[in-house]
């Protein structure tokens, strides 16, 4: 705004200034309006504890990514001494930052790679359910009618469940029916388990979504597009989806932190994730309860890595959401 | 309409200070700053403003949104939020209010000073009855009232606002009264207390155009029997017209023009209300295309260095982005005050 | 108000139905109880006459209204593994669990609620940034982390006498034995300690959020100004008008999350070794128990329907506006 003031002053100062050309001045020559990124951008910076979360994200993210680049040993592998035997319980030291297990695995590794696999299935199923939910959500908004009945009945019936108990139970379906297994993936492996989450995670989503969508629908630019001849699914993707975007993105993240803990909570209880195959924090937490007398840091290495991330996460949620303030980014 | 029974209803009602004199002056407010600090920097809302107000008389105070109309009122009863920092001066009947403690505003509150709201629908509460929301503001100010008597009141004081039925009313909910009746119920639960000042901001704005004309209506019988003073903001020249005896016209959260009713509407001197009373489409003589002001309100983030009208003023020049005209009197007549260097001139098309 | 009771009524028994098929056939796909009860040798014409004596050989649809007429006449049936009545051990089960459940709920929502609201009342002072950051570290710790915590920290005092920590694990975590005779209040107590703990942590994150929100709401809306300019107390604007609309959102909240306690509490309880509903679930599911798992399940989906039920009515009673449905 100091443009217009020192615009208004010279151009009021020249000879021959009249009003008008004073008062289009200082009209026609506005102030460069920042777009909408770029004013949501400027709020998340303020926000500090979301950006040293999304700081703090990033490391951890990069260290369980690219794991062989922060360990030389694999999860699996077995710590031996000079003489051969095998190096267990050692407690935390340099080079074995979290110590070993009771089979001599390193377990810093173990996290870095547990980590590797809680947040590809946290990422995942955020995003698939993100994914599925908007479409459902939008269409069930957007149409009304028997979709919409169809989307609140069936969300309320599974909301009902509780989650915990319904996870489980899908969780045995890929050992028996070989249907699931195609649908799922193979039992308790990272599909499985990504995909089962993901199935009940796109309810909250649509339901959301639909909620957006009725008080968008009333609006008038939608009424515009479609006056202009524009398709449902033309309004649906360029009008109605795009307003919604922040809080998408918002849902998006905060989903994420849900799912992580979701994960942990399932292969904690042991159908989660098959430690077998592969290690997760949750299932490293379920291994460790049998020998917190002998070693607690591999308790506190998982389940600091756990609570870590979700904090981050949320927090990074929490700046997007001071950021994307829907009064901002929505008509 | 039961105005006998309103007039008798308020007679009986004690108060502790004696009602002012006609004419005598109630609320002065002099230099008024209110700045809301916020996210994006401070902003601005009023800006060394000055206003009178007498008993007897209907003060109107126009503006469009965000010219600091209802925050200057705001400000008197002490009803902004703590992110307002408030300066300046608001005497009524010679005593100041700003600064006082919250506890001493209290009093004053509903009982002196009493303001009525825009949405009579988000400004009462949805889950109480009216009855209960009236008698709460009863009780508030005459602790000797128990719950019955109170509510006998109420009853009295929803008839006395022309709600049929007061005694099956008084005990619905906000939701179950129609736009009209709820804004009736909202002014009968402020006058309850007898006040001095009446503030009304923007009553009528949220109803539909028939009802506003008995709400007004309602108002302006009020206030002659009363002989309250009150203060009228609103963006709308045409209630104004209604009901004001003096106006004010506010722009960016300083004062433009004031002056009577009559002058306003036939003599303003001020380009905004000139603007303004030009953009008023015109139900009687020629058709022609409406002439809107040029341009937006301006930021109060920011605004304007001088007088704040200037980018949008057909007749600004050099001199008004420098610094801010003084609100003086113009045409000789000291009740006719304008803030502007280059006034239009006394004829031309007026309402 | 009585219709309105009655309609929601009449729509809780079809999702009541829906849910608890859904949740039987589940089990019953994912499950196999004829594999598990293979201990050695058997031939295949011994198992289906053991399948067809369970009478898991009939379609799914069936059996589900066998085990419902069956239910709804008190009949719970035989456990397979114990071969013992269903009943009492689910009763128990379910005793132990309310307890916990309702202990815990006393602790977080009122300690939940009153930091909401004050951090409302008190926005951006100290108060409210400090709680803020604690809710969102509660939110990040999970009853299998900090339990797991709290288990370490509990023990580790004692790691020099590994045969000391037991007993106090034992003391602070489980529940005493079913043979106890008769009810204890202190044992009771001692043995809820670490689990409302952990429970609370994150709880009172919620629900401490949650009403900060909903009070926040009701303190910015425009009759909290209009009850100010009625000029009555601070106090009374803040308990008469805020808090008491607030409240309202929050009252379905507890609702609906009492109302999943019943079954939601697997992981607490499998953590500390605690003898509720969870670990009942998990032993019998472990186990292929049918009759021993069909009542939980309808007993669990009774509870979240029930409740789910007692929010809209709360909601409704406590809303007028929404009375005129």
């Amino acid at each position: 705004m100091t443009d217009i003031r020192e615009t208004a002053a010279v151009v009021a100062t020249e000879p021959g200034a009249t009003a008008d050309a004073v008062s289009t001045a200082a009209l026609g020559m506005g102030v460069k309006p920042l777009t909408p990124t770029k004013l949501a951008w400027r709020r998340f910076r303020r926000h500090k504890l979301a950006m040293a979360s999304a700081v703090i994200l990033l490391v951890i993210v990069v260290m369980c990514t690219f794991a062989p680049l922060f360990t030389k040993y694999s999860w699996n592998t077995l710590i031996r001494n000079p003489s051969g035997g095998l190096e267990r319980f050692l407690h935390p030291q340099h080079g074995h930052w979290l110590g070993t297990d009771e089979l001599g695995k390193d377990w810093y590794t173990n996290v870095l790679y547990g980590g590797r696999v809680s947040l590809e299935v946290g990422v995942m199923a955020a995003l698939a359910s993100t994914f599925v939910g908007t479409i459902i959500g939008v269409a069930a908004g957007y149409y009304g009618g028997w979709l919409d009945n169809l989307l609140m009945r069936i969300t309320d019936l599974f909301l009902a469940i509780p989650l915990i108990v319904s996870l489980i139970l899908l969780t045995g379906l890929p050992a028996n029916e070989p249907w699931a297994r195609t649908l799922f993936g193979p039992s308790q492996s990272v599909r499985s388990v990504t995909t089962i989450i993901a199935l009940f995670f796109w309810m909250p989503v649509a339901r959301i979504l639909r909620g957006l969508v009725l008080s968008l629908k009333e609006k008038e630019f939608v009424e515009a597009a479609r006056a202009a001849g524009a398709s449902d699914g033309r309004i649906m993707f360029r009008h109605l989806i795009p307003n919604c975007t922040g809080q998408i993105i918002i849902n998006t993240t905060l989903s994420v932190a849900a799912a992580v803990l979701l994960e942990g909570a399932l292969s904690y209880l042991g159908f989660g994730v098959d430690p077998v195959k592969t290690p997760t924090w949750g299932n490293l937490l379920a291994h460790a309860q049998g020998q917190t007398q002998l070693l607690p840091a591999l308790t506190y290495g998982p389940g600091i890595a756990l609570v870590l991330t979700v904090l981050c996460v949320n927090f990074v949620g929490d700046g997007l959401r001071d950021a994307l303030d829907p009064k901002q980014l929505s008509v | 309409m039961a105005d006998t029974s309103l007039a008798n209803l308020l007679q009986s009602s004690e108060s502790a200070d004696t009602r002012p004199a006609l004419g005598e002056r109630v609320l002065e407010i002099r230099d008024l700053n209110v700045t809301f600090k916020t996210e994006d920097g401070p902003v601005y809302a009023v800006r060394g403003f000055d206003l009178d107000l007498d008993a007897g008389e209907v003060l109107g105070i126009v503006g469009e949104s965000g010219s600091g109309k209802s925050v200057t009122m705001l400000a008197v009863l002490g009803l902004l939020p703590r992110t307002a920092q408030i300066t300046g001066s608001v005497k009524f009947r010679g005593e100041e209010l700003i600064g006082r403690k919250p506890k001493e505003l209290q009093a004053i509150r509903g009982e002196k000073i009493a303001m009525i709201f825009q949405d009579p629908l988000t400004a009462l509460n949805p889950v109480i009855r009216v009855g209960k929301q009236i008698t709460e503001a009863l009780r508030a100010h005459h602790t000797d009232l128990d719950q019955r008597e109170a509510m006998g009141r109420a009853v009295e004081l929803l008839d006395s606002v022309g709600i049929p039925r007061p005694e099956v009313r008084v005990m619905q909910y906000p939701h179950e009264f129609s736009g009209g009746m709820r804004q009736r119920a909202m002014i009968a639960m402020m006058l309850a207390n007898d006040p001095q000042v009446i503030v009304a901001d923007e009553p009528t704005t949220a109803l539909d155009v028939t009802i506003q004309s008995q709400i007004l209506e309602l108002l302006k019988s009020v206030q002659e029997r009363t002989r309250t003073a009150v203060a009228f903001i609103t963006h709308d020249l045409g209630v104004i017209a209604h009901v004001a005896d003096r106006v004010q016209v506010m722009y960016a959260g300083r004062a433009a023009e004031l002056s009577s009713a009559d002058v306003l509407f036939h003599r303003s001197r001020h380009p905004y209300t000139r603007g303004l009373l030009a953009s008023l489409p015109s139900l009687t003589g020629r058709t022609g295309r409406l002439l809107p002001i040029v341009g937006a309100p301006p930021s109060m983030l920011n605004p304007p260095p001088g007088c704040a009208f200037h980018p949008r003023c057909p007749n600004a020049q050099g001199k008004c982005a420098g610094e801010q005209p003084p609100f003086d009197p113009i045409d000789g007549d000291p009740k006719h005050r304008i803030a502007c260097y280059f006034p239009v001139s006394a004829d031309g098309p007026q309402t | 108000m009585l219709r309105f009771t009655i309609r929601r009524l009449l729509w809780s028994i079809p999702v009541l139905i829906a849910g608890s098929f859904l949740l039987f056939v589940a089990l019953h796909m994912g499950t196999d109880p004829v594999k598990a009860a293979v201990h050695h040798n058997v031939s295949p014409e011994a198992l289906a006459k053991y399948k067809h004596q369970l009478g898991l050989d009939k379609p799914l649809v069936v059996q589900y209204l066998i085990f419902l007429g069956n239910f709804f006449r008190g009949n719970f049936g035989i456990s397979y593994t114990t071969q013992n009545p269903v009943w009492p051990d689910l009763r128990t089960a379910l005793i132990n669990t309310i307890v916990l459940a309702f202990a815990a709920a006393a602790v977080y929502i009122t300690i939940g609620v009153a930091i909401g609201i004050i951090s409302a009342v008190r926005q951006y002072s100290v108060f409210d940034h400090v709680t803020t950051t604690l809710a969102f570290i509660g939110l990040a710790l999970p009853p299998y982390v900090f339990g797991l915590f709290l288990i370490v920290w509990v023990t580790t005092g004692y790691e020099h006498w590994f045969h000391t920590s037991q007993p106090l694990l034992d003391v602070l975590g489980g529940v005493y034995a079913p043979t106890t005779q008769g009810f204890d209040l202190a044992d009771r107590a001692k043995h809820l300690i670490l689990p409302v703990m952990v429970l609370s942590v994150q709880e009172i994150a919620v629900y401490s959020r949650y009403m900060r929100t909903s009070m926040l709401e009701t303190l910015n809306s425009d009759y909290l100004r209009t009850a100010r300019a009625k000029g009555i107390s601070e106090k009374r604007v803040i308990f008469r008008h805020a808090f008491r609309n607030a409240l309202i959102p929050l009252t379905t909240f507890a609702a609906i999350d009492l109302g999943a306690l019943a079954g939601g509490l697997i992981i607490t309880e499998a953590i500390f070794n605690y003898q509720g509903m969870g670990l009942y679930f998990l032993r019998n599911y472990a186990q292929t128990d049918y009759p021993a798992l069909l009542p939980w399940m309808m007993i669990v989906i009774i509870f979240v329907v029930v409740f789910n039920l007692l929010a809209d009515l709360s909601y409704a009673w406590l809303d007028p506006r929404i009375r005129l449905d």
